[in-house]
């Protein structure tokens, strides 16, 4: 058959239809476009919420004087290493096993600690120690100009030098020019101070420039962020790939359908690599930006910050539960009292003496003290901007739910479609499984679960996982009896199609519709378990909060912009996913659409 | 019908097994040993030293013994099982005078009528408003009920409960009182200052507790009226002129209310995993606080006993909605 005769029979089917009836729903696709937006807050925002700018140019004095100060110890370690060359790396590395053999209890749990983190292979360690010379020699680098990085390249070529000696094992070479390269760290170290004003000795810094909130994101991170890209400009991209390359037919775009989609999965891997090395930490920068530029240890020409300029767990001790800057209640006088409330300025019944009122510092590249946006939904506890925190929770939040659903739906499904196809005892046996977990309040369940096992975000996906699938389990065993005797599934087994082959390709996939309006309720059903475990205390521990443990910050009444915020966020998001999971049932099964 | 119920709860055995052997697993899951939690938190009060030790030493063996720890785990269960059997779930971890039944009954008498009184409530207002919503389907009313349920359906229990104590408490409104589910000094009240002191407390929990489950049941009710609606007979009794309020009330009515009655055994999990939440917003001193307080203190009795009185009293509801439905519907074959 030629295409074009292929494209004259085209018929729709099952996905063509669904989509096609889901597309129909204002309601379901409003939803849908909403929860995109939604992940696509939590995935970006390291752009959206940040105390790092995007931009920084200018002089940072402290992290040069820090990267110059740390030049000699870590030379010394590295020449260190170098020297012992493999055998003794091996030989303190047997001396540290042995000590840990012999320990028991608390200190053994400690030290096997201690070595999951410890590098394991004289190679490794050798590259670290380079690794952390490289650091201090970049930081101060990038703040010299040209003329003055000299001594700095020396001693970087001399390095290299050693390491490559030491590892051919030439440790006669090593020993020979350890005192050179410790020379070297010596001069780099006193030629490159920076000149006292006034003073004609010494180097003067030049402002650099760098991306410090994109520096931050790690590889993963990249990862989803290339491929939300993707999926928000899919009616943009999907559009042109189907008129240009596909010509508009229809069968051609369906057959298209799984490249696509491999394509959004695979094409992001490529943006892995650009992450920064340092991604993740902060490198030399100990204080923040912020910090820096407000004490003047940095000097910026230019720094361009985030809409959002509040880090995550940045904290504001003079802006402790400040409520929503919008608010009347938080107004703030020139001298730094709050006008109203509480904590506006009293007199203390004592003393009769006023209580001064600490003064908000407000620091670079925040909004200014009574703007409105400053914290649109208030602080908390230790003064962290709450729309900054709620930006990140969302990351934990939504894909607690995601995860917790796909195992779940994995059980379940595996499960149900063993009941349903081979029915006897099999069936038998999972039906009563299912009836037994029926009997509990599987909340109640995941609730001792989580609180013997674990807190962590992992342990919560796994509980809601392993408890919740009973659900999906029953729908599936549903359909594989109602399919099992139709003609097609006796078709593939009179054609001698192994039980598998059947199961897989022609059962599954006719019953996976109802399985993919019911993970779209689990998904809403795992993000309230989740806030709901967060809200008893048994949720995702710190730093990354979610909206749940956001929640309970503070318990009290009077902080009523602290329990409102996250909650309305959750409510939100449940909202959400079920009007999407109506759309989808009553696309999947217009019968059922009056219900 | 009798052999029908026999049956049923022959059936019940195995998912009894089942259930119990799940508890105990999860039990074992446990990271800690009982024992020495409690031997060295019976220390922490000793001050240290050798003799100190030594004593904890033994206060463990002791301990250990007492509980029957280190038998295998197989003779551990058949053990535990015997005692539950006898609804004898031991003392409290760290109130040994304290038995875990007493105190677990005490519990029950609080939380048991929160429960049935917010699923009485739920029936009276879901049937008539998904009746409503279904006799008037596709009009206004219909369209608002349920969008409104729906809101209510995806509403968190404990945010709904705490927006409420924002908006009734102390300190906005002052309306309602939101602690516990008595005032300090309601020892001293008359009988009837007494009851109505408890309503006042119970409006709030009661509403809580109740909404959810409303969502849900007004929706499987307008659900089953569109279903029997449609069926051959409703045809028939309007055909033969029938007013439209006897169509609806002695025809498609009680049919459409069998499967809804029966619903309530898959409201009682519901309810009573909500009720942790919800007693601890209000803090309302009933079973599922009883059980949270005891998870935070890792007091292994009574989580025990609380989760198999709740799951025995869940496999109860499923027995009792079987056999209703069976009364209710002649068309099941008690076979």
């Amino acid at each position: 058959m030629t295409d074009e005769a292929r494209g004259k029979v085209y018929s729709k089917d099952y996905w063509d239809i669904v989509l096609g009836q889901v597309r129909r729903r204002p309601s379901a696709m409003i939803a849908l476009g909403l929860l995109v937006l939604l992940y696509a807050v939590a995935i970006y925002a390291p752009l959206l919420a940040n105390d790092r700018p995007f931009l920084f140019e200018g002089t940072d004095a402290t992290a040069y004087k820090k990267a110059r100060r740390e030049l000699l110890p870590v030379t010394a370690g590295l020449l260190a290493t170098a020297k012992g060359g493999e055998a003794a790396f091996d030989a303190t590395l047997a001396a540290e096993e042995a000590r840990g053999a012999a320990l028991s209890g608390k200190e053994r749990d400690e030290w096997l600690r201690q070595r999951e983190q410890r590098v394991r292979t004289f190679d490794d360690e050798l590259a670290t120690e380079r690794q952390a010379l490289a650091l201090r020699l970049d930081a101060m680098r990038k703040q010299l100009a040209p003329s003055d990085r000299g001594p700095l390249d020396e001693l970087s070529e001399a390095a290299d030098e050693v390491v490559a000696l030491s590892l051919s094992d030439d440790l006669a070479g090593v020993e020979a020019r350890a005192a050179s390269v410790e020379a070297l760290a010596q001069r780099a170290r006193s030629e490159c101070d920076v000149a006292k004003e006034g003073g004609t000795e010494g180097v003067v810094l030049v402002p650099f420039r760098e991306f410090p909130a994109l520096q931050s994101i790690t590889g993963a991170e990249l990862y989803f962020m290339a491929l939300w890209a993707l999926v928000l400009s899919f009616p943009l991209w999907n559009t042109l790939v189907n008129r240009v390359f596909l010509g508009g037919r229809r069968d051609r775009i369906r057959r298209a359908r799984r490249p696509k989609l491999a394509a959004m999965a695979l094409l992001p891997l490529l943006a892995v690599p650009l992450a920064s090395e340092q991604a993740g930490g902060d490198g030399l920068l100990s204080s923040g930006y912020k910090a820096g530029l407000a004490s003047g240890a940095m000097a910026a020409t230019d720094a361009v910050f985030p809409p959002v300029a509040f880090g995550m767990a940045e904290q504001n001790l003079t802006e402790i539960f400040r409520p929503p800057t919008w608010a009347p209640s938080s107004r703030i006088s020139e001298d730094g009292y709050y006008e109203t409330g509480a904590r506006s300025a009293r007199v203390d019944e004592m003393t009769g003496m006023a209580i001064r009122g600490e003064v908000v510092d407000v620091r670079h590249a925040e909004p200014e003290r009574n703007a409105a946006w400053r914290h649109p939904l208030g602080t908390d506890s230790l003064g962290r901007d709450i729309l900054s925190r709620m930006i990140w929770g969302a990351r934990v939040s939504l894909s607690v739910g995601l995860v917790s659903t796909l195992i779940l739906v994995l059980i379940g499904t595996v499960l149900g479609s063993l009941a349903g196809f081979f029915g006897g005892w099999v069936d038998l046996v999972i039906s009563r499984v299912i009836e037994v977990f029926q009997c509990f309040p599987v909340f109640f369940l995941i609730l001792i679960v989580v609180a013997f096992v674990g807190q962590g975000i992992l342990y919560i996906m796994l509980a809601i996982g392993l408890f919740r699938w009973t659900g999906v389990a029953r729908l599936v065993r549903g359909e594989f009896i109602r399919l099992r005797e139709q003609d097609f599934v006796v078709a593939s087994e009179a054609l001698g199609a192994s039980s598998m082959r059947t199961i897989f390709r022609h059962v599954l996939p006719n019953a996976l519709g109802p399985v993919l309006v019911s993970a779209t309720f689990s998904v809403a059903s795992g993000i309230l378990t989740e806030s709901a475990l967060s809200f008893l205390g048994f949720g995702v521990k710190l730093p990354v909060p979610s909206w749940g443990s956001l929640l309970i910050e503070s318990s009290s009444v009077e902080h009523w912009w602290i329990q409102v915020f996250p909650g309305l966020f959750i409510f939100l998001t449940v909202v959400l996913y079920n009007l999407f999971g109506e759309g989808v049932r009553d696309a999947l099964d217009p019968r059922l659409k009056e219900a | 019908m009798l052999s029908y119920v026999l049956r049923r709860l022959l059936w019940m055995v195995p998912t009894m097994i089942g259930i119990t052997v799940l508890l105990f697993c999860v039990m074992q899951l446990a990271p800690g040993d009982p024992a020495a939690l409690k031997t060295q938190g019976e220390a922490g009060g000793m001050g240290s030293g050798s003799s100190a030790t030594a004593d904890v030493e033994s206060a463990y063996e002791k301990f250990r013994k007492r509980y029957k720890l280190d038998e295998p785990l197989g003779v551990q269960y058949v053990n535990w099982v015997e005692h539950l059997v006898t609804l004898d779930f031991g003392t409290e971890f760290f109130r040994p005078n304290v038995q875990v039944a007493d105190e677990l009954w005490r519990r029950l008498q609080v939380t048991v009528p929160l429960s049935i009184v917010s699923v009485l409530l739920s029936y009276l207002i879901a049937l008539p408003l998904g009746m409503l919503s279904a006799v008037k389907r596709g009009s206004l009313i219909d369209k608002i009920t349920t969008f409104g349920l729906f809101v209510l359906y995806s509403l968190p229990t404990f945010w709904a409960g705490l927006m409420l104590i924002i908006l009734f408490g102390q300190s906005s409104l002052g309306w309602l009182p939101v602690v516990g589910l008595h005032d300090q000094d309601a020892d001293q009240f008359g009988t009837w200052q007494y009851a109505w002191d408890t309503i006042l407390h119970g409006i709030l929990p009661v509403t809580v507790l109740t909404y959810a489950g409303l969502a849900y049941l007004s929706r499987q009710m307008r659900t089953g009226m569109l279903e029997v609606v449609r069926q051959d007979y409703i045809r028939t009794a309007r055909a033969k002129g029938l007013s439209e309020k006897v169509v609806v009330f002695k025809h498609a009515m009680r049919n459409s209310l069998i499967p809804v009655v029966t619903i309530f055994a898959q409201i009682l999990p519901i309810l009573i995993g909500g009720s942790v939440i919800v007693e601890k917003v209000f803090n309302v001193q009933g079973m599922g606080l009883y059980a949270y307080e005891a998870l935070l203190k890792r007091d292994y009795p009574v989580i025990m006993a609380t989760v198999t009185v709740t799951s025995f009293m869940t496999l109860l509801g499923f027995l009792i909605s079987d056999i209703l439905y069976a009364v209710v519907d002649p068309r099941i074959k008690y076979d």
